[in-house]
């Protein structure tokens, strides 16, 4: 099993109890979906090595206790806290029409509705309250928000996402720097230095 | 200690000349700022902010939710790396 084959369905965020039961902090839109759960993979050292599990019980929304066959007391449960919890692909549930997974969109080629083909989609960042798609155009990494607004449509059957990228977005990583942008970014570097 | 009312969010004079005038006319452009530490007002609401973290510009698209944030706070500094794992989150 490779991890191109698994997704990521949590982690062990800690022990319960004495007897070898673990907490697993599900990150998904419908952890419920998860509830009939037989096997999972754990990244011990970089392998997926499969884990079965033996009691699964819900205790709020997104985190499970859980034991695992051949885990019988804290120590061994010790061992396996902050591990990465992965399942195969096949067991994601099911999209509507018109939905995709943010995975899906890596390689994907990037058609402006105004400015044409872009580039291809090279990775995917989530910082803090959005997502950002990152694109190679002519040699740059440009970022631009995965927002509604941006958002036109993705043609998974063609690999291609159209966006309407916000006027100017391009020529912030293309274009140098000019003299009122110099000017602004050394006033406010020496002002941070004040500020230290 | 938490700012004085009285002064009202502290935003870069350069930044919200740029943002007031955006919002005065019809065309709407990405605002390349390097001010992170100025506030965001609800005048930057539906803008694009283009934030420096010290190596490269971070878009950030203003919604209601970011106002009361610093701009800094959107444009991470570290650890800015790293593919989205395949999850079962964030379908769209």
């Amino acid at each position: 099993m490779t991890f191109e084959e698994v997704f990521e369905l949590g982690y062990l965020s800690k022990t319960h109890g004495y007897e070898g039961a673990l907490v697993l902090q599900i990150i998904s839109d419908n952890p419920r979906h998860y509830q009939k759960t037989e096997s999972v993979y754990l990244d011990l050292h970089g392998k997926l090595i499969p884990f079965f599990i033996s009691s699964f019980r819900f205790v709020s929304k997104d985190l499970i206790v859980l034991r695992f066959e051949d885990v019988a007391d804290e120590k061994a449960a010790a061992a396996l806290v902050g591990r990465k919890v992965y399942l195969t692909i096949d067991k994601l549930p099911p999209l509507r029409k018109g939905q995709f997974y943010f995975h899906d969109l890596i390689g994907t080629k990037v058609h402006d509705q105004h400015l044409g083909e872009l580039g291809t989609v090279t990775a995917l960042y989530e910082p803090r309250d959005q997502v950002l798609v990152a694109m190679d155009y002519q040699g740059h990494e440009v970022l631009f928000p995965l927002h509604d607004h941006f958002l036109i449509d993705f043609d998974q059957e063609n690999n291609r996402l159209k966006v309407r990228l916000p006027e100017g977005l391009l020529d912030v990583y293309i274009q140098p720097e000019s003299e009122e942008d110099r000017n602004e970014r050394l006033s406010s570097e020496s002002e941070d230095e004040h500020a230290d | 200690m938490a700012r004085s009312l009285k002064k009202g969010p502290f935003v870069d004079l350069h930044l919200e000349k740029k943002v007031l005038a955006m919002n005065e006319g019809v065309k709407k452009t990405v605002i390349k700022t390097w001010s992170r530490r100025s506030m965001i007002t609800p005048d930057f609401v539906g803008h694009t902010v283009a934030v420096h973290n010290g190596n490269k510009f971070i878009p950030v698209y203003v919604t209601e939710n970011m106002v009361g944030h610093k701009l800094g706070e959107f444009s991470p500094t570290r650890n800015f790396r790293g593919h989205v794992a395949k999850k079962d989150k964030g379908k769209r």
